[in-house]
C-alpha cells in the first residue's frame, strides 16, 4: 500500500495515545498532545467504547468492501470512525475491536468494531 | 471592507464530460471575466489559480505557469492554490488580500477542474486521500462522513427523510434556468427518495455530482473600478480528522470562518439577502446554514420544507442550483459561488431567475468534510 496507511502503519487499530504530561488522550496520529503540545506520549489499548452514529456505504473504492458499515464510536472522550463487522448495529451499542480482516484488500488484517453482546 | 471590487466575472459551462481541457476552460473563463471587466491582459499584476487533481489524475504540473502562457501573460506573479474543495475560494482570498494590500493593482483568480480526466474510482480515491491515514485505511469517503452526519441530524432533531430531498428538490429547480449548470432538470422528492443509497440515509440525488468546468474573476481596487464590493473574506481550519469534533453534526470550521466574515465586514446575518452554501451534500446545506447562525440549531429542515430557502423565500439559496445541481468541479466551486452572487447583485439576471432585491451576499465554500471553510461578503455595486 502506498500513502494512507502511512499514519496507520506499525498502529494497531485499537491503538490511541495518552499524553504524559497531562493524560490527554487521542486516537489520530499527530506529533504533539494537541492540548499541551508534550512530545511525550504513549499508546494504550482501547477497549469498551460507545456507538454513537453509523452509515452502511455503498459505493466505495474499488478495494474496499461493498457495502462497508462504519461506525462512528465514542471510548471515552476519544472518538473515531471504524469499519463495523455488524451489519444491523444500533446507536447506544457498546462496540469493541474484535477479529482480523482486511480492511483494504491486499492491506495488513486490523480489528473491526463489533457490538459486545452481538455474535462479531 | 477590504477595499476590493470585483470588477468582471467569467464562467464556462460545468458539464459532466468536457471537450476542452482544464488549461482551455481555465483560459476561456477568464478570458471573459477579463472582457466582463474590459480590463486588459497588460494591466494584470497576479494570477492565482485554485486547482485540485490535475497532478494527482497525472494531467498538468505546474498549472499556474502552464495557465499564464496559454492566457498570453507575461512576468506576472502567479501561483496555484489548493484547498481540496474550497480552492477557488482560497485563490479568491489570496487574490483579495493581494489587491488590498497594494502588492496588485489587478488580480485574476481563476478556479478550474477537470474530473473527467480520470475514471471515476481513480477521482475518488485521490478525494479520499484528503483523510488522515487513520481514517484511509477505514476505507472511509466524503459521502461516508455526510452518511454519518445525515443519520445524527435526522434522528437529532426528528426530522423526516423527505427534509433532505427537499434540499435537492429545490437546487435542482434553482438550476432549470441556470445556462451553465450541469443538471438544469428538476426532480421530485420521489425521484430522490427512490434513487439508490450512497452512504445511508444519503441517496444519489443527496451527492453531487462530478464536473468539469472552470470560472474567474477579476480584482481590482475600488477607487479604480466599479463592481461588486468584497466587503470581506475570512477562512478557518476545523479537525483534520473527522471524528475528532465532539459532535458529528458540527462543523467548527464553518462557524469560526463565518464569524471572522461577519465581524470583520461589520454586518450580521440578517444583513444577508442570498446565499451560497456548499452542498456537497444535501445535509451539509442544513448544518451550514445552522452553523453560521442563518437559522437556528435543528430548524433549517423545516425552513426549507416550508420554503424558506427557495429563490421566492424568504431567504434564498442557491439560487443557481449549488453544488448538487450547478455541480461541483472542485477548484472552481468556490469561484462558482462568488459569479453567482456577482450575477445575482448587479441584476444580472431576469425573471425568477433573479433574487429580487439582492443587495448583500454570503457564500460558503468548504474543503474535505469542514477540514478548512472560506465564506465571502459581497455588497451590490
Ligand atoms: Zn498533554
Amino acid at each position: 500500500m502506498t500513502r494512507g496507511t502511512r499514519d496507520a502503519d506499525g498502529l494497531r487499530v485499537d491503538e490511541a495515545f495518552r499524553c504524559g504530561d497531562c493524560e490527554n488522550e487521542w486516537y489520530y496520529t499527530r506529533n504533539r498532545c494537541p492540548d499541551c503540545q508534550s512530545a511525550t506520549f504513549s499508546t494504550y489499548r482501547l477497549r469498551e467504547g460507545e456507538l454513537v452514529a453509523y452509515t452502511t456505504v455503498n459505493v466505495t473504492p474499488p478495494d474496499v468492501r461493498s457495502a462497508n458499515v462504519l461506525g462512528l464510536a465514542a471510548f471515552g472522550d476519544v472518538r473515531l470512525i471504524a469499519q463495523m463487522s455488524d451489519d444491523d448495529p444500533e446507536v447506544g451499542d457498546s462496540v469493541r475491536f474484535a477479529g482480523q480482516y482486511e480492511l483494504r484488500e491486499g492491506g495488513e488484517k486490523r480489528a473491526r468494531l463489533t457490538g459486545v453482546d452481538g455474535d462479531g | 471592507m477590504t477595499g476590493v471590487t470585483i470588477s468582471g466575472v467569467g464562467i464556462t459551462p460545468f458539464e459532466s464530460d468536457a471537450e476542452r481541457s482544464a488549461l482551455e476552460l481555465a483560459t476561456a473563463a477568464s478570458e471573459d471575466a477579463l472582457d466582463d471587466a474590459a480590463c486588459s491582459l497588460e494591466a494584470v499584476d497576479s494570477v492565482h489559480v485554485g486547482n485540485v487533481l490535475t497532478e494527482a489524475l497525472d494531467v498538468q504540473g505546474g498549472l499556474a505557469n502552464a495557465f499564464v502562457s496559454a492566457v498570453g501573460l507575461e512576468g506576472v506573479r502567479a501561483d496555484r492554490i489548493e484547498n481540496t474543495s474550497a480552492s477557488g475560494a482560497s485563490a479568491t482570498h489570496r487574490g483579495v488580500e493581494a489587491v488590498a494590500s497594494g502588492a496588485s493593482d489587478v488580480a485574476v483568480v481563476v478556479g478550474v477542474e477537470k474530473m473527467s480526466d480520470a475514471d471515476t474510482s481513480t477521482v475518488t480515491d485521490a478525494i479520499s486521500k484528503l483523510t488522515h491515514g487513520r481514517e484511509y485505511v477505514q476505507g472511509i469517503t466524503l459521502p461516508s462522513f455526510g452518511g454519518l452526519a445525515a443519520g445524527a441530524y435526522l434522528d437529532r432533531y426528528d426530522a423526516p427523510r423527505e427534509a433532505l430531498a427537499e434540499v435537492a428538490v429545490k437546487n435542482h429547480e434553482n438550476a432549470v434556468d441556470n445556462d451553465i449548470a450541469q443538471f438544469q432538470k428538476e426532480v421530485s422528492v420521489e425521484d430522490a427518495l427512490d434513487s439508490p443509497v450512497v452512504a445511508d440515509p444519503l441517496r444519489l440525488y443527496d451527492c453531487c455530482p462530478m464536473t468539469d468546468g472552470a470560472a474567474a474573476v477579476v480584482l481590482e481596487r475600488e477607487s479604480d473600478a466599479e463592481g461588486v464590493h468584497v466587503r470581506s473574506i475570512g477562512s478557518a481550519t476545523g479537525t483534520h480528522a473527522v471524528a475528532e469534533r465532539p459532535d458529528p453534526i458540527e462543523i467548527e470550521s464553518v462557524s469560526r470562518a463565518s464569524e471572522r466574515t461577519f465581524a470583520d465586514a461589520n454586518l450580521s446575518r440578517n444583513d444577508v439577502d442570498v446565499a451560497c452554501i456548499h452542498d456537497a451534500f444535501t445535509v451539509l446545506e442544513l448544518l451550514e446554514l445552522e452553523e453560521i447562525g442563518f437559522f437556528e440549531r435543528g430548524t433549517a429542515w423545516e425552513a426549507t420544507m416550508r420554503g424558506e430557502t427557495a429563490r421566492d423565500g424568504a431567504f434564498p439559496v442557491n439560487p443557481g442550483g449549488g453544488l448538487k445541481a450547478r455541480g461541483h468541479p472542485l477548484g472552481a466551486t468556490g469561484l462558482s459561488q462568488v459569479v453567482e452572487l456577482v450575477w445575482q447583485l448587479r441584476g444580472d439576471l431576469r425573471g425568477d431567475r433573479q433574487v429580487a432585491g439582492a443587495e448583500t451576499g454570503f457564500a460558503v465554500n468548504v474543503a474535505g468534510f469542514g477540514n478548512n471553510s472560506v465564506c465571502t461578503l459581497l455588497e451590490a455595486p
